[in-house]
């Protein structure tokens, strides 16, 4: 029996889809069989970020509606055995789907994967309301602006009173440099204002976008982001792996003074 | 003050002071505005009763568990 884990912010824009496929791929990677659907009815792009764009016949709302099976509708990516695709519909009904309805293709997913991941829209509408009916976990993905932290704060705060008690927070877009000169929250300052445990640091990294113009996430060499998602797979499968430290590169002055200081 | 803390160069530290004062505004349900208002009524309340150091009082909130906190420093009558 899998566990099925929503990947949510409130906030549009803050990286929901980029980390539902960059932690889809690590846990296939990771030999674990793991089905990624995008919840987003409407606005679907989980397909283009996976590189599986042109590979969609049903959807999500097809299997829900009984049009096709589930199998049929899942789209396995043959870079990565293992994972799979539920791609959203491109309907401009939102409504098509029930929260009830999504407790059963979830209940269904479970029985087949080791992991389901839920990429849900933004906003606190019917779309939030449907990814979240059928999550046992929910990692809450945040960058350290004033914005997105606000909105965090009440997606918490909307898990909590739905009874989803195992929530975790990623903090993306962190710039090392920023944080040092005092113009960017600290992922210490973010933790203790949403007062929320962590499971991941992701910083600014040009490699993220690379990725998904290519369809190929986890594809860099190198890539400090891509590290820290490998390390967040290796978290939910329950291993204990030491937070990155999101620091600057140090200059030879500064470790000269370093040195002094001794 | 905010001038010299919304400077360049740590606008991180506005930022956070800002957002804790906010989040823990919305969890209790009660507004900064509403919170200046209670201080007031609070000091005013206690005042009837016993010689209090305004200047010194210091009203906070803690998130984890969410418990209202005022301090309030009295005078001693022999001062």
């Amino acid at each position: 029996m899998g566990e099925v884990i929503v990947i949510t912010s409130g906030k549009g824009g803050v990286g929901k889809t980029t980390t539902v496929a960059n932690i889809g791929t690590g846990l296939a990677m990771l030999d674990r069989k793991t089905a990624v659907v995008d919840t987003d009815i409407g606005l679907r792009n989980l397909d283009v970020v996976l590189g599986l764009e042109n590979r969609i016949v049903y959807n999500l709302v097809d299997v829900v509606n009984g049009s096709c099976r589930l199998n049929q509708a899942l789209i396995r990516d043959r870079r990565h055995p293992g994972l799979f695709l539920l791609p959203s519909a491109q309907t401009k009904d939102k409504s098509a789907v029930s929260p009830e309805q999504m407790i059963k293709l979830t209940e269904e997913l479970k029985e087949e994967f080791d992991y389901v991941l839920l990429d849900c829209p933004a906003g606190i509408e019917q779309g939030f309301r449907n990814a979240v009916a059928g999550a046992e976990r929910a990692l809450v993905v945040t960058t350290p602006e004033v914005s997105a932290i606000r909105d965090a704060d009440r997606i918490i705060g909307l898990l909590e009173a739905d009874g989803l008690r195992n929530i975790q927070l990623i903090v993306n877009r962190l710039r090392p440099d920023m944080i040092a000169r005092g113009d960017m929250m600290s992922v210490d300052d973010v933790t203790e204002i949403l007062t929320a445990d962590l499971i991941g640091t992701i910083p600014d990294d040009e490699q993220i976008v690379v990725a998904a113009n290519q369809g190929e996430p986890l594809s860099g060499k190198n890539s400090p982001a891509e590290d820290e998602y490998r390390n967040i797979c290796r978290r939910i499968l329950g291993e204990d792996i030491p937070f990155m430290e999101i620091r600057q590169k140090k200059g030879v002055f500064r470790r000269l003074s370093e040195i002094f200081k001794k | 003050m905010k001038s010299s803390l919304s400077s360049k160069g740590r606008s991180a530290g506005y930022a956070r002071d800002r957002m804790k004062t906010l989040l823990v505004s919305e969890r209790i349900g009660c507004s900064p505005q509403m919170m200046k208002m209670l201080r007031n009524d609070l000091i005013h309340t206690v005042k009837k009763y016993i010689t209090v150091d305004e200047k010194n009082i210091c009203i906070s909130v803690t998130q984890e568990p969410l418990i209202f906190h005022a301090d309030i420093p009295v005078r001693s009558d022999k001062e």
